[in-house]
């Protein structure tokens, strides 16, 4: 229920803005265009009068009707005023102008504000058909009721009834008559005082005064001394039609009053439904404001719609909207180019502003309330769709083109090569249609024709482009996909996926992929076989460790006997070879295990030297009772490695036993510690007893320098060290020379404790 | 009345030659040659602790001992001659006290015997003055009197040995590098031969601690980095 109403919410917020910007923008932006022009804000201001004899342009037409039936009344030319009414004296008196241009050639029409001094005879005649004519063309538009008399005759009237030659008939309650070089008006029944006060007052062109004769600085003249025009116009105004059917102009109508009326109405009620629109949208948007949340949400769910089209299409979209902004903008823009071009030529200033330019963009802009709307929203949308969308421009052709995850150098080089053609491409395109955009505006190329010649090449060279380019990132991403399958088996992961076999590095990658498998069966292989081997020796030793614990045991217990001189002998003989036994099996098992990769270790930082000086004194006595000198040069300060210390003691436990053991009596075994290029080398060396065979690894299992076997060693010794040196991390080399038995342990320095362990400082410390 | 042992083996002769050493040492010997046989005899009321070998038919030792275990407290030995360092983990972990590895040697299987005997055997009195002793394993010392004691007897030790157990039953599990031993103990810097010295002394208190001083459980040389007392 809740997430329905506050659905319900969201699109109620939404509907609200979505109407209200709509509304207010319609009816704000004819009201900006007519504010822009002088005339636009005169239409508006008498718009907004209570009644259209109130208005400016209602004053001008009585005015100037006034001036005419003056004219006709003194005998002098109707004509002059025609020409010079506003533009919403919609419909001009053709058939009148005709007449008057057909009678160009007497001389006055075309200087006729030049004419100084007395008209001929021939003018006269002339002017007096004029105003017949123009009597002719008005006397059906009973709207306008008037009398023009000359002294008591009356000239010109279309009042049938001669009792109202004076006096208006009902209806028409606004008078003007002329009379004795003053003029009086009524309004709706209401004395208008024209001339002020004391009718003493000065004409002023204000547009406030009354363009009537009768002022101080505007006195009647002394033709019209004996002229009085009477003129009573309609309340309402109706439409007269006469028509002419033995004329060039089968029919006219000649209804200025009727048309003022008319636009004056339809100006108000289209401010009226404007001022509508306005409320209501302000109206919608008080109701948005306080849901302006819940509309956000809808503005988010507007933009997961339109995330889903192509980045390109919506650009294209907000581009031909645009456009229709831009349109009314075309015909002024290629007057303004021409201006410029031209005004380049002269070397003379633009003719025409930029604010000339806003405005009359604004008011063409206004005209069309139809073409904002579109325009205002597909632009909304589209900003909308980047504030919330998800980088919207990666949908799209460029999408299709960003590549995802390239890391290698060659693959960066494909795409930015694939980069540098799409924008060299994309420059020449945009020159090109630049050129023909300019060749379209100055009108010097013949349009869609050249339009087609340059834009299909181009559109379908950027089709190529773009189905090369994806491959091109496709073989690029494949290549990466290849070297992670590589650097997996190079890093012993044997099961890293395949590329798809149609994908030109298909056969590559299975190729990678069978070398993956040969190589994970040989390594299973290796790994099933060494652990056989294990576990073989495991089953062997144990099996060999039940007897021998009997046979110690019993040798024990033999010698808790009080046995005859020989048979005690025999005895120790046992119970030393039983114990020499015990040290090989055990000795086996633990090789075998270090040979199969199988050993555990515990890595831990510790001072190698100090490893040394413990072996030594933890042997001291097997030292000091051999028949050989232990000569030591072991360095003071930390020498820090990371190895098992307990794997490690017995490295050098077996080496040193190895070392006494096979020494020439009376020689010196050395043992030293050194650092060479960040490495800790150890090395123990002594002069063998015996001459050493050349050309063996004692470092193999069950190897002696001494083949016949007669001492009490297992053989293991060596290939014990070295398998837990290389445990460690280590490496043990034997490299006799001559009769010197020289073994050398190398480990890496450890870097995080060059100088000395942490491990110590904290244990010092305390 | 004599303290009663049952060895459990399916080796004959293994149990044969282990009676025979403990009889030797004045112990009465139980004989068992498998798990399910083990479980029968380990009812005697008289038993004082018990051998028991790990691969038996019938039932394996290890389970015999679990099942002994829900029943008796009284230590129990395992031997074993798997000697990979699971298997030790495995048998400690089932309830066993100790594990001798075979094949193993007399001396040590009768000194591990006498040292769980006596420990066993004197738990009832320790109670009462445990003071503020430190307590690793078998050993345990008393700071005030500054005395160790192995198994509840009190070793002896030399002035210098005293020292050295002294800073390490105080910080059992802490790790002394020689020149710091030496700088306490001997209360001056230390010289050329640090190492040599504290080690001798090391091994001498070892003979007196230890089982089996070659392999020490107790007072261990930490390679490479110094010594220290196993907290247990």
């Amino acid at each position: 229920m809740a997430t329905k109403w506050k659905k319900s919410k969201t699109i109620f917020g939404f509907f609200s803005f979505a109407l209200g910007v709509s509304l207010l923008l319609t009816s704000l932006l004819p009201l900006a265009g007519s504010m822009m022009s002088e005339s636009g804000r005169d239409r508006l201001k008498n718009t907004l009068q209570s009644d259209f004899q109130q208005t400016e342009s209602f004053r001008d037409y009585l005015s100037r009707l006034m001036n005419t039936f003056l004219a006709m009344g003194a005998g002098g030319p109707v004509n002059g005023d025609y020409y010079s009414y506003g533009d919403e004296y919609a419909l001009a008196v053709e058939g009148v102008a005709e007449t008057v241009i057909l009678q160009q050639d007497v001389g006055w029409y075309i200087d006729s504000g030049s004419v100084v001094g007395k008209p001929t005879e021939a003018t006269r005649a002339q002017w007096k058909k004029e105003a017949e004519a123009y009597h002719q063309a008005i006397q059906g538009d009973k709207n306008i009721l008037y009398c023009i008399q000359n002294g008591d005759t009356v000239l010109y009237t279309n009042i049938d009834d001669a009792d109202y030659y004076h006096a208006a008939p009902s209806g028409y309650d606004t008078v003007l008559t002329f009379q004795n070089g003053k003029c009086t008006l009524a309004i709706a029944g209401e004395q208008v005082s024209i001339y002020g006060e004391n009718g003493q007052s000065l004409y002023v062109d204000d547009g406030e005064h009354w363009y009537l004769p009768g002022y101080v600085n505007f006195p009647a003249g002394k033709e019209t001394e004996d002229v009085s025009v009477f003129i009573a116009v309609a309340d309402v105004p109706a439409l007269y039609l006469q028509p002419n059917y033995a004329s060039n102009w089968s029919r006219w109508q000649y209804n200025r009053l009727y048309q003022l009326e008319q636009n004056w109405q339809s100006r108000r009620s289209a401010l009226m439904s404007g001022a509508i629109q306005m409320a209501v949208g302000l109206l919608l948007l008080f109701i948005w404001f306080p849901l302006r949340r819940e509309k956000s949400l809808a503005d988010r769910a507007i933009a997961g719609m339109t995330g889903r089209i192509w980045f390109e299409c919506k650009l294209l979209l907000l581009l031909a909207a645009l456009v229709f902004l831009v349109l009314p903008l075309t015909e002024n823009m290629r007057y303004l180019f021409q201006e410029m071009t031209f005004a380049v030529a002269m070397e003379d200033g633009v003719y025409y502003q930029a604010p000339w330019f806003l405005t009359e963009y604004i008011q063409e802009v206004a005209h069309r309330p139809g073409a904002i709307l579109p325009a205002f929203w597909t632009l909304y949308l589209f900003l909308n769709d980047l504030h919330y969308g998800d980088k919207p421009w990666r949908h799209g052709l460029l999408g299709l083109l960003r590549a995802k995850g390239l890391r290698l150098p060659v693959q960066k080089r494909f795409s930015r090569q694939c980069g540098w053609m799409g924008l060299s491409l994309l420059l020449v395109g945009a020159e090109l249609i630049f050129f023909l955009i300019l060749a379209t505006v100055q009108n010097s190329l013949p349009r869609w024709s050249i339009w087609n010649l340059f834009l299909l090449p181009l559109l379908l060279s950027l089709v190529i482009y773009l189905v090369t380019a994806r491959r091109f990132l496709t073989l690029a991403k494949d290549l990466g996909l290849l070297t992670d399958q590589i650097t997996a088996v190079h890093n012993g992961d044997l099961t890293s996926g395949l590329l798809p076999a149609d994908s030109d590095l298909g056969k590559a990658s299975q190729e990678v992929a069978d070398i993956q498998q040969g190589m994970a069966r040989a390594v299973a292989e290796q790994t099933r076989s060494e652990r056989m081997k294990v576990e073989l020796v495991t089953n062997v030793s144990h099996d060999i460790k039940t007897p021998l614990t009997s046979i110690i045991s019993y040798a024990e217990l033999l010698k808790q006997e009080q046995l005859a001189p020989p048979a005690g002998e025999y005895v120790d003989i046992l119970s030393q070879k039983a114990e020499r036994l015990r040290a090989m099996v055990l000795d086996v098992f633990e090789v075998s295990k270090a040979a199969s990769g199988d050993l555990p270790v515990k890595l831990e930082p510790l001072d190698l030297a100090k490893l040394l000086r413990q072996t030594v004194a933890d042997m001291a006595e097997v030292i000091e009772t051999a028949p050989v000198t232990l000569r030591q040069s072991l360095p003071e300060e930390p020498v820090t490695i990371v190895a098992d210390g307990d794997r490690l003691y017995r490295v050098f436990q077996n080496l040193l036993q190895n070392a006494l053991g096979y020494a020439l009596e009376g020689s010196r075994v050395y043992l030293t510690l050194g650092i060479e290029d960040g490495k800790a080398v150890v090395s123990v060396k002594n002069t063998s007893k015996t001459e050493l065979p050349g050309g063996v690894d004692f470092t193999a299992r069950f190897v002696r320098g001494d083949p016949s076997r007669t001492d009490g060693g297992s053989g293991l010794g060596l290939a014990i060290a070295e398998s837990f040196t290389a445990a460690c991390g280590g490496i043990l080399r034997v490299e006799p020379v001559a009769d010197l038995f020289v073994v050398t342990v190398e480990f890496p320095l450890a870097p995080d404790y060059d100088s000395s362990p942490a491990v110590m400082d904290a244990e010092i410390a305390e | 009345m004599s303290e009663k042992i049952l060895v459990v083996d399916d080796d004959k002769e293994i149990v044969g030659a282990v009676a025979l050493l403990l009889e030797a040492e004045g112990y009465e010997v139980l004989r068992a040659y498998d798990g399910m046989e083990a479980l029968d005899k380990a009812v005697d009321p008289g038993l004082r602790l018990i051998l028991m070998d790990v691969m038996m038919p019938r039932l394996d030792g290890l389970s015999a001992v679990m099942r002994i275990r829900e029943r008796r407290n009284l230590p129990i030995i395992v031997l074993s001659a798997k000697s990979e360092d699971t298997d030790k983990v495995l048998g400690l972990s089932m309830g066993a006290d100790d594990y001798v590895a075979k094949p193993f040697h007399p001396q040590e299987l009768v000194a591990r015997v006498k040292s769980h005997l006596r420990r066993y055997t004197r738990l009832g009195d320790v109670n009462a003055v445990q003071s503020a002793r430190y307590e690793t394993g078998r050993l345990s010392y008393d700071p005030e009197s500054r005395v160790l004691y192995a198994d509840g007897e009190p070793v002896k030790l030399t002035a210098t040995e005293t020292k050295i157990v002294d800073l390490l039953m105080s910080h059992l599990g802490r790790i002394f590098p020689a020149e710091e031993i030496y700088r306490r103990v001997w209360d001056a810097e230390s010289a050329y031969a640090t190492e040599n010295t504290v080690m001798v002394h090391i091994r001498r208190i070892r003979e007196k601690i230890e089982l089996e001083p070659k392999e020490p459980e107790y007072l261990k040389v930490v390679w490479g980095i110094g010594y220290k007392m196993e907290k247990k």
